[in-house]
């Protein structure tokens, strides 16, 4: 007959080895599932690295045109749209910079390069808007979305997820019924620690989701955008016979609301809705 | 002050006693002050209002409303002034805005604001009738105020002759014709044969000259074209720095005095009461340049200096630190003495110098002096000599360059240097805090080796659906697993149990017949307990007669099994451990009793685990 300590051990050891499983498959999907390429790197690594020689020799405007061949591609490098930012900053372009920075930064939101030029350029634009003042939670909460791009909060929460839905199995697999009073006493403490472990767990995955839900569709959305015009007169509809409402200079940060034709209507922070151009506004 | 009676010393002893309290009162509020007033309360529409704010102590300039609506700002300019308030200097700074009103009717233009240190004080709110226009051709509308007269952009500076002035001020130099670098000192001086109520001072402008304030301020009578003035006079240090004719400007004094306690008092010069505006005449210097053939070592000093050169020790273990100070003394600008060059000393680590600058300015000629103290640490030992230290300077005396020289120095190194400890130099070095003093984008992102795909689509990928299924299914999965193992394996063993109890009994009643009524008992009994054993799940040798009532009992099968199964192992028990022999009868009853009773255990369906538990 099988004593109950070894019946403990065994669901134990059953537990673990399903955890185990889990965890495998869940790090080896994303492995064994290739990203979609539509480019050719090795196109891409040319253009970059040619761009960065001219830049070397100061030919700003040759640096930014292979750079921007290299964007076309549509990959997604950091390091290839703060570059690019780069250039534009050179030719004192500071719309065309921010937009450049803001995307880099889009990509890698912890790179202390982007966010020094970023800040520089935002620097030496003429629009000054003042940014929103939130209390310290909000200013927590907000630090903590921007630390994070959509891939890693994508891969925090499912690691989360995935954490939590193994405690969950570890606790539907220890409801066996271990034979006397100590084991199944035992057995009945672990539940409870691996319950209370699973509700923080639940927490942490359901804010880390929201996040990343923002996120993904603040990305695809295109909610965002610079004015890349060195003045932009905004109205209050979508055709130049409306009346303006205020003006705009080249690097200020809008929010595209909505699409007409080829207007967008767009809000600055301070509040101010109108009517733009879709040329003079390039979405991030 | 002699020649006033009692009376006039009673008023003015009052008076100055009043001074002094709003003084304190001012004192209290802080230090810092700010006042505005307009020379009219009450103006035509095509007039100029002249808006005055006279502030002390305060930080950057006031704030100035925003006032655009109700006036436009003609003109506006700004003085710094000394103020002479019963002999007592204070420095405050004077702003006049020319207003030409918008509208009529009653303006009002808010309350200046000012910061002063952490606090930000302001003045109180200004009300102005604007009137419509005048009937009559227009004509510079004459203050209210007679002080006022000579105040904003209507006012014209007088230039009073010393031949009938009660006051006056001049200012003079003491050489018109100097050396780049030469000090010239400018004596400005006020005349004045009454008391002065207010006044305030602007400097003359002095451009292309480095400017030294002579500290202390020289009060003394004298007497011009025989009448006796006491004399302010205040003394500036100047030191060309441009040849060619240079032009010190015309200083101004804006004062009003008070005659009603001078002792020339009298009711026809009641109008001498009125602001004055002194300005004095501009001076031009002839600044010569230096003469040719300077010496490598010269930086600009003009003046006369001596040089010094000493050191903390002349012997010093490797790797401590020794201090070489030197040292530049003598009457001329020493703001203008460059650094000294470093000792050259090969053995040596030399630090940047301490640099030390003390100026007297309490006599008319500027003097001083400036140290160099550098710290310097041998990297080797032995006997080291530093190096005599020069500097050049133009000596004023002779017309002539002069160079001197310090004699060199011997230091002894002792020591190893594997022995020796390093020390720490910090309170020995010049720390400064680090500034920025430019600021540029980082540079470009290196060259690309690999490509490094951020593609934002991990969220979209099949995979990351795999991972939120895959651990749902298997969750599911066993759930699903415990619920039908428990309904499957649950009913297989009590099935198995049953029908090992139909054999335990069918085994039982073969030994009725025989000698063993203990076999048959025992068989019953076993039969009873593995069956409740196995139905409910518990170790069957923790059943016994007192035992199984508690098991049953808990189970739906009810309390009639419950006692039915207790007394039928109580028999059993009874004629299994005791000599006394049983009947057929007897063994047929409890045969009966204990199938009765497997019979209702078998249709009894078990308590679930959570209504055990709950029970």
């Amino acid at each position: 007959m099988m004593s109950p300590r070894s019946a403990g051990q065994s669901a134990a050891r059953r537990s673990l080895v399903v955890m185990l499983i889990v965890f495998v498959i869940s790090v080896a999907c994303p492995a064994l599932l290739p990203a979609r390429t539509q480019f050719d790197p090795a196109v891409v690594i040319e253009l970059y690295n040619d761009a960065c020689s001219h830049y070397e020799q100061d030919d700003f405007a040759g640096a930014k045109d292979r750079f921007l061949a290299a964007a076309l591609t549509r990959c997604q490098n950091p390091d290839l749209f703060y570059n690019l930012g780069n250039c534009y900053f050179r030719m004192r372009d500071f719309g065309h910079a921010i937009l450049n920075y803001e995307k880099a930064r889009r990509l890698a939101p912890r790179d202390a390069s982007i966010a020094h030029n970023l800040s520089l350029a935002r620097s030496s634009i003429v629009d000054k808007i003042e940014p929103p003042h939130h209390n310290i939670l909000a200013q927590m909460l907000l630090d903590i979305y921007s630390l994070f791009n959509v891939n890693e909060w994508t891969i925090v929460s499912l690691s989360l997820y995935v954490a939590f839905m193994a405690l969950l199995i570890a606790f539907v697999i220890l409801k066996g019924k271990p034979r006397g009073m100590e084991a199944r006493a035992g057995r009945d403490k672990t539940r409870k620690i691996i319950l209370r472990i699973a509700v923080i767990f639940l927490i942490l995955v359901l804010f880390c989701g929201i996040n990343t839900g923002i996120k993904a569709h603040s990305f695809s959305n295109h909610n965002y955008g610079i004015v890349v015009s060195d003045l932009v007169k905004a109205r209050s509809g979508p055709r130049d016979e409306f009346a303006k409402v205020f003006e705009l200079h080249s690097g200020t940060e809008v929010r595209v609301r909505n699409k007409v034709d080829n207007w967008y209507q767009i809000s600055i922070q301070s509040g101010l809705t109108g009517w733009v151009p879709q040329k003079s506004v390039e979405t991030i | 002050m002699l020649g006033l009676s009692l009376a006039s010393r009673t008023r003015a002893f009052a008076f100055t006693m009043a001074i002094l309290a709003a003084l304190c009162a001012s004192a209290f509020a802080g230090g810092a002050s700010i006042e505005a007033s307009v020379d009219r309360a009450s103006v035509f529409i095509d007039d100029e209002i002249t808006l005055i704010v006279a502030a002390q102590g305060i930080d950057g300039e006031p704030d100035l409303p925003d006032i655009s609506d109700d006036f436009s700002i003609v003109s506006q300019s700004q003085s710094r002034s000394m103020t002479i308030i019963n002999m007592q200097i204070e420095s405050s700074t004077t702003y006049r805005y020319v207003l030409q009103p918008e509208r009529v009717g009653v303006l009002k233009i808010p309350p200046i604001r000012a910061k002063a240190g952490s606090r930000t004080i302001r003045t109180k709110p200004i009300q102005i009738e604007v009137l419509g226009r005048q009937a009559k051709p227009r004509q510079r509308t004459q203050p209210t105020q007679p002080w006022a007269r000579n105040r904003g952009a209507a006012f014209e500076p007088e230039q009073e002759t010393t031949a009938d002035q009660d006051i006056f001020i001049e200012t003079s130099v003491d050489k018109t014709t100097v050396f780049l670098g030469e000090q010239v000192t400018l004596k400005f001086k006020l005349f004045t044969r009454f008391n002065l109520a207010s006044a305030d001072y602007t400097p003359p402008p002095c451009t292309n000259f480095w400017k030294e304030d002579i500290q202390g301020k020289k009060s003394y009578t004298a007497v011009v074209r025989g009448r006796r003035y006491r004399v302010e006079e205040i003394t500036t240090a100047l030191f060309p720095t441009n040849t060619g004719v240079q032009t010190i400007g015309p200083g101004s004094l804006i004062c009003s005095v008070d005659t009603f306690f001078s002792p020339t008092f009298s009711f026809r010069n009641l109008d001498r009461q009125r602001p004055r505006h002194l300005k004095t005449k501009p001076i031009d210097i002839t600044v010569k340049a230096l003469p040719n053939g300077a010496p490598a070592t010269f930086h600009g000093a003009v003046g006369q200096f001596s040089l010094s050169s000493t050191i903390d020790k002349r012997s010093v273990q490797l790797g401590k630190p020794v201090t070489l100070r030197i040292r530049i003394w003598g009457t001329g600008n020493v703001k203008t003495i460059q650094q000294v060059p470093k000792p050259e000393l090969e053995n040596f680590d030399i630090y940047e110098p301490n640099v030390k600058e003390t100026v007297d300015n309490k006599k008319s000629t500027i003097s001083g002096s400036k140290s160099f103290e550098f710290v310097m640490v041998a990297r080797k030992p032995g006997s080291h000599t530093i190096p005599p230290a020069e500097f050049s300077f133009f000596d004023l005396q002779s017309s002539k360059y002069k160079t001197l020289k310090t004699q060199p120095i011997k230091v002894e190194v002792t020591g190893s240097l594997s022995k020796t400890p390093a020390t720490p130099l910090g309170g020995l070095l010049k720390r400064t805090d680090v500034r920025q003093t430019g600021a540029d984008i980082d540079y470009i992102k290196p060259k690309m080796t690999r490509f490094e795909d951020f593609r934002q689509d991990l969220y979209k990928r099949t995979s990351a659906l795999l991972v939120i299924l895959l651990p749902a299914v298997l969750l599911l999965v066993l759930c699903a697993k415990d619920v039908v193992v428990e309904k499957v394996l649950g009913d297989t063993k009590v099935r198995g149990a049953w029908k090992k109890a139909v054999r335990g009994l069918a085994r039982a009643k073969s030994h009725m017949d025989s000698d063993a009524p203990q076999e048959f008992y025992s068989q019953l009994a076993k039969s009873l307990i593995d069956y409740v054993a196995d139905k409910f799940d518990v170790p069957a040798p923790g059943i016994s007669a007192m035992t199984v009532g508690a098991i049953i009992g808990d189970s739906n099968a009810g309390k009639h099994a419950a006692k039915l199964a207790s007394e039928c192992m109580e028999v059993c028990d009874f004629y299994r451990f005791s000599a006394q022999k049983s009947s057929t009868q007897e063994m047929q009853d409890v045969l009966s009793r204990v199938e009765e009773t497997l019979s209702i255990l078998h249709r009894a369906a078990p308590k679930k685990e959570t209504e055990q538990r709950s029970q």
